[in-house]
């Protein structure tokens, strides 16, 4: 008598689209910049840099 | 009254119903990031609720709250629980918050202690905009505010973008990868507020308070929803 073979979960993959492969990272890119902006923004003036 | 003012209350509304989801979710599954999430959003509505106060009566207790919640402590402590997601030595993520918490004690009794110049307060302006004249700080306080809000939108800003990214490589998840996308682009939302109200910009920090809560909002909803998971083919018995 045989077990039945043991089924291994794997989590679904997300289908090829152009939504999701081309503007998800540009939004992580664009964002990661602005981040960038932002703690320079905050930390220039600790410098003596901005205002 | 403008209606500009009654932005924060909007905001400390949808800040508090965001709160009480993030600590009951908490509640049934645990884990310090959620817990520490719900104390920085806490922190994030008590910043936003000093804001709507400021707008219908002054006193330099509401004012110093303001500037120690809304601008100093809250991007840290939501960046803090952001780190006890990520980093994955919990001593690590331990000793962050013990130094969190001493620096902000500290910073606490350093606000409160700033001198005030209470004639020049105007409750028909924003808060944002007038602070800098009414609030004496010295570059010991505007150091603080920079390492703060460095620490907490490298933490919270660059954790949700880090795992969105992680989740998109995978080709896992969608919704935990847009929900990130969306935290992210709602923590950067005060922040650059922030910024924009040390440039003299101060009108538009409420609106981006505001927006930044929502976006959140919808963002912690998607990431934590659960996936649908497809039922796995049965093999057949050979």
């Amino acid at each position: 008598m045989h077990e039945p073979r043991k089924t291994r979960r794997q989590t679904p993959r997300v289908p090829s689209n152009f939504l999701y492969g081309k503007l998800v990272p540009i939004a992580i890119g664009l964002m990661a910049v602005i981040l960038l902006a932002v703690i320079v923004a905050v930390l220039l003036p600790l410098f003596g840099w901005g205002y | 009254m403008e209606i500009i003012t009654l932005l924060p209350l909007v905001s400390t509304a949808v800040v508090f119903v965001f709160a009480v989801l993030v600590f009951r979710r908490y509640a049934e599954k645990g884990g310090k990031h959620l817990l520490l999430w719900g104390i920085g959003l806490v922190m994030y509505g008590l910043g936003t609720f000093a804001e709507a106060a400021l707008a219908f009566a002054y006193s330099p207790f509401i004012l110093h709250t303001w500037y120690l919640f809304g601008a100093i402590l809250t991007p840290a402590w939501l960046g803090q629980g952001t780190v006890y997601l990520l980093v994955r030595r919990p001593r690590v993520a331990d000793v962050l918050l013990v130094i969190l918490t001493i620096a902000s004690v500290f910073a606490a009794i350093k606000v409160f202690s700033l001198p005030t110049n209470d004639a020049l307060y105007d409750v028909t302006l924003p808060v944002s905009a007038q602070y800098q004249s009414v609030m004496e700080r010295d570059s010991l306080t505007r150091a603080m505010l920079a390492v703060f809000a460095t620490y907490g939108t490298i933490t919270l800003v660059g954790g949700a973008l880090y795992s969105a990214y992680i989740f998109w490589r995978k080709r896992i998840m969608p919704q935990r990868v847009l929900g990130n996308v969306l935290i992210a682009a709602g923590a950067l939302s005060p922040a650059l507020g922030g910024v924009l109200v040390t440039r003299g910009l101060g009108d538009y920090l409420f609106v981006s308070e505001l927006l930044g809560a929502i976006i959140m909002f919808i963002g912690f909803r998607l990431a934590t929803t659960q996936q649908p998971v497809e039922a796995p083919v049965a093999q057949p018995a050979t």
